[in-house]
């Protein structure tokens, strides 16, 4: 009898022990927080990390950033290659941002050395990606900005400007190839005195970056797409020949949108789009403060509406240059028109389908009460 | 081999051959005439016992002897009842005359030493064949205090002591129904003490009361001197981690227990009363939950609840983040923790153990000093054992701060018993994270719930209104729901009448709801 317990308590305890094989003690990981790829020599490319540490002392916590940077032929090659240079080892379970630089978008398909993200299960599917002007080892290279480590640094950048729709919310999950019928844009960093900053967006043409647009518009196309975030404000301009430069402008709060988007196909198989936006909007800075009048009033509202209509028609037509499919139209073709789908080529037609682009407007608010 | 054998005997022939020494006694021994005769036989019974005090008397005319144990009599009690009746006694019948409150008469000798031994003095008188049995016990009570370690902030703050008469009466001041009913045994065989139940008779459902009664008269033990012991005799399963019996030192917890229709246990110099069948949600009662107002009662056994999660998977889950899923923190409290076990030389079940045992430690011994160096142990132990500890890079702050709020978390249990239990409970669930990680959490819980809602308390079901799933018994387990809201007794120990109310407050002609 005892040696039965003796066995079965022995068998038990070998088969749980199998459970320490998969430890992975958080002591011994280096944690990756921002990471970027470059076009390399060769075909190869430049994988760069900055690894972030912390070391808690009594007199409170030291945030450090170490820099690796390695040619490597695939991603998971570059994650061998830099767990060899660093102590400890390699995970990448809390990147926050990988940068990926302008010049290896434009000239390559970048999916493939995204796909090790979807294998792992460990990956950071919440990671933000973004694509810098110039390279992105260089913006890695910061280190720190100010009192934050880079990787922290454009990780709430990023997210500040998301919450403000001037950004689309792009993560590596919303990234999946499986996501057909709509082509993704990505935020835009750029160097501008040696910090990062958001100049915009990149806008993609299947896996191919072919155009930017700036902030101002990047947050017309989100509205157009609509992709409104938390908070919206939008500055234009109205011309005031009466008043100095400084009453030209107006600021407003997008309360509630609506965006009507349709695909219409007629009998000769013509696509044609309809886009229409209504803004319900309050003024929060209006220098020449007429509003209590209702003439002015809808005057104002009559004005940016054209403005509006007019820049919206403008980003339409980047996007069709640009061969970006921003608003889905491929999808609901695919979907609603599956016989047109087959026949026609996508990527020569697109350019071509005439945009009925509107923007109406209606001021709610004028002041501070609601 | 003669060696082994001893030992894995358990030296049972030494037991057999003392066992063999021992007075059979005799069934009967009638009281003779003789008084030399009664006198020495009742010595004799006793052993020459030193503290047998036999004191010769006259009543009227007779030669008579009161016979008691002294230490066990009160003599002031013997001087007034006895002594001072006696010498004014006019009639021929001694238990006319003394003024003691129970006075026996016997014939037989046997019962009598019993009773000599309870604190009864024996009269003897010669030429009778017959003797007096009269109750002069020396009462030795302490005074009804709050229970130290059941301590209520509102509400009643009387508490049991040693003796089963004084319990006996605090709970019938709660209950003062004449369905209340007392039931006595003695238990032990060497012991012989006194045991009661006590059960409302239109409550309490017989089955119950007679599988109790059946349980207790069939212990066979010679050492039954309290509760506790009797608490294991009678369990269902004494190996299971989680006590099925619920022992408490508060009347009021015991009447309201009774009022479910649940049986109470009490014993002679137990100062607790044992009450069965309890299911695992009564531990996590206390008297404050009703003394309070619903919102407020309910806060706190929520918490309560909340904290049995705590007090058995914090650790487990702390271990099983830091060596497994260290994905699942939120990325700043991630390099925080990261940065305080990173210089840490040991796996974190090594860390946790270290540290638990630290405070089961401390805790023992804050319990077995005396009060005031208690204190300084609570000191050493919190401060200075705490921070050295970190600063030498044995714990990180992280395990500090789950270790310290697991044995807070431990310490809200209203019973002491189920306190044990969660505080043993973690340790399974830590090695099962530390093994397997959060997979090990999950089956360990599993096989605890599994075990759970398979035990049993007296034929109820432990895990009652969980499972088997009774939704309106959670108005009284898992939150309290105002009493008027209460319209059922709670079903698990299976009273007689499930009606313990009825439209309350719309009788009052208050139809507020």
């Amino acid at each position: 009898m005892s040696r039965i317990w003796f066995w079965a308590v022995f068998a038990v305890g070998v088969l749980l022990l199998c459970g320490c094989w998969d430890q992975q003690l958080m002591k011994n990981e280096r944690n990756v927080s921002i990471g970027g790829i470059d076009q390399g020599s060769n075909g190869m490319i430049r994988a760069t990390v900055s690894i972030r540490d912390i070391s808690v002392t009594e007199s409170g916590t030291k945030d450090t950033s170490e820099v690796h940077s390695v040619l490597a032929r695939s991603t998971q090659h570059a994650r061998e290659k830099i767990d060899e240079e660093i102590s400890g080892s390699y995970s990448a379970a809390k990147l926050r941002v990988l940068l990926i630089s302008e010049e290896f978008v434009k000239n390559q398909d970048m999916m493939p050395y995204l796909d090790v993200y979807y294998r792992d299960p460990k990956s950071p599917l919440s990671a933000r990606i973004a694509v810098t002007k110039g390279k992105a080892e260089d913006m890695i290279a910061h280190k720190k900005i100010g009192s934050k480590t880079i990787g922290l640094y454009i990780d709430d950048l990023l997210n500040s400007l998301e919450k403000s729709t001037t950004i689309p919310r792009v993560n590596i999950q919303t990234l999946h190839p499986l996501d057909r019928g709509f082509d993704f844009s990505l935020p835009y960093l750029i160097d501008h005195n040696g910090k990062p900053t958001v100049s915009g967006i990149a806008l993609f043409k299947g896996v191919q970056m072919t155009a930017t647009l700036d902030q101002d518009d990047s947050k017309l196309y989100l509205l157009l797409s609509n992709l409104q975030s938390k908070k919206t404000l939008l500055t234009l301009r109205v011309d005031n020949p009466q008043k100095s430069n400084g009453y030209d402008y107006v600021s407003i709060e997008i309360k509630s949108l609506k965006r009507k988007l349709k695909v219409t196909v007629s009998d000769d198989q013509q696509i044609k789009v309809k886009l229409q936006l209504k803004l319900r909007v309050s003024v929060v800075e209006d220098p020449s403060n007429h509003l209590y009048s209702m003439s002015v009033l809808h005057n104002l509202e009559k004005i940016l509406a054209e403005e509006l209509t007019d820049d919206s028609k403008e980003i339409v037509q980047k996007m069709q240059r640009a061969g970006h499919d921003g608003f889905g139209i491929a999808r609901r073709l695919m979907s609603f028109h599956p016989k047109l789908w087959k026949q026609i080529n996508w990527s020569e037609e697109y350019p071509k389908i005439p945009f009925d682009t509107s923007v109406s407007l209606q001021i709610v608010n004028t002041g501070i009460t609601e | 081999m003669g060696f082994f054998s001893q030992i894995f005997s358990n030296n049972r022939h030494v037991g057999k051959s003392a066992a063999r020494k021992s007075r059979v006694a005799p069934i009967e021994k009638n009281v003779e005439a003789a008084l030399q005769n009664n006198i020495s036989y009742v010595d004799q019974a006793l052993f020459h016992t030193e503290d047998l005090v036999s004191r010769p008397i006259n009543y009227l005319s007779e030669q008579g002897c009161l016979l008691y144990l002294n230490s066990v009599c009160d003599p002031d009690k013997i001087q007034e009842v006895i002594l001072k009746p006696l010498l004014k006694a006019q009639g021929v019948n001694p238990e006319r005359d003394i003024t003691a409150n129970l006075v026996e008469k016997h014939t037989n000798l046997e019962p009598v030493i019993d009773l000599m031994i309870r604190g009864y003095a024996v009269l003897f008188l010669e030429g009778r064949e017959e003797c007096y049995a009269i109750q002069v016990v020396f009462l030795n009570n302490r005074a009804v205090v709050e229970p130290a370690n059941e301590k209520s902030i509102q509400g009643a703050h009387d508490g049991f002591i040693e003796s089963m008469q004084v319990n006996l009466q605090l709970v019938r001041k709660q209950i003062n129904s004449r369905n209340l009913v007392v039931r006595q045994y003695t238990l032990g065989k060497m012991t012989k003490t006194d045991a009661s139940i006590v059960y409302l008779n239109d409550l309490a459902s017989p089955e119950l009361v007679k599988e109790i009664e059946r349980r207790i008269t069939s212990i066979n033990a010679d050492n039954l001197m309290n509760g506790y012991l009797v608490l294991e005799y009678m369990e269902d399963k004494s190996l299971s981690p989680f006590p099925q019996i619920l022992q408490t030192e508060r009347p009021d917890r015991v009447a309201g227990n009774l009022l479910e229709g649940r049986v109470a246990l009490l014993m002679e110099g137990t100062p607790a009363a044992l009450i069965m069948p309890v299911s695992f949600f009564v531990f996590y009662q206390s008297p404050d939950d009703y003394n309070s107002r619903s919102l407020a009662g309910s806060f706190i056994r929520l918490l309560r609840l909340f904290s049995f999660f705590i007090a058995i998977m914090l650790p487990a889950y702390y271990i099983a983040v830091v060596s497994f899923h260290y994905e699942v923190i939120p990325m700043e409290l991630f390099y925080q923790i990261k940065g305080s076990v990173e210089k840490i030389p040991y796996p974190p079940i090594l860390e946790a153990l270290f540290m638990e045992l630290t405070i089961e430690l401390l805790r023992e011994a804050g319990m077995r000093l005396p009060a005031p160096i208690g204190q300084s142990i609570g000191i050493v132990g919190g401060l200075v054992i705490g921070d050295a500890v970190v600063r030498v890079g044995l714990v990180s702050y992280p395990m500090i701060i789950v270790v310290a709020l697991t044995g807070i978390a431990s310490f809200v249990v209203p019973s002491h018993e189920m306190s044990y239990s969660v505080r043993l409970l973690r340790f399974p669930m830590m090695i099962a994270a530390a093994l397997l990680g959060f997979i090990g959490i999950v089956f360990s819980f599993t096989f605890m719930m599994v075990h759970l809602c398979k035990l049993e308390s007296f034929g109820t079901p432990y895990f009652a209104p969980a499972a088997p799933m009774r939704l309106k018994d959670w108005k009284d387990a898992v939150v309290r729901f105002p009493f008027w809201k209460l319209n059922e007794r709670p079903i698990d120990p299976q009273p007689q009448k499930l009606v313990q109310e009825t439209r309350a407050k719309e009788e009052r002609g208050d139809d507020r709801g």
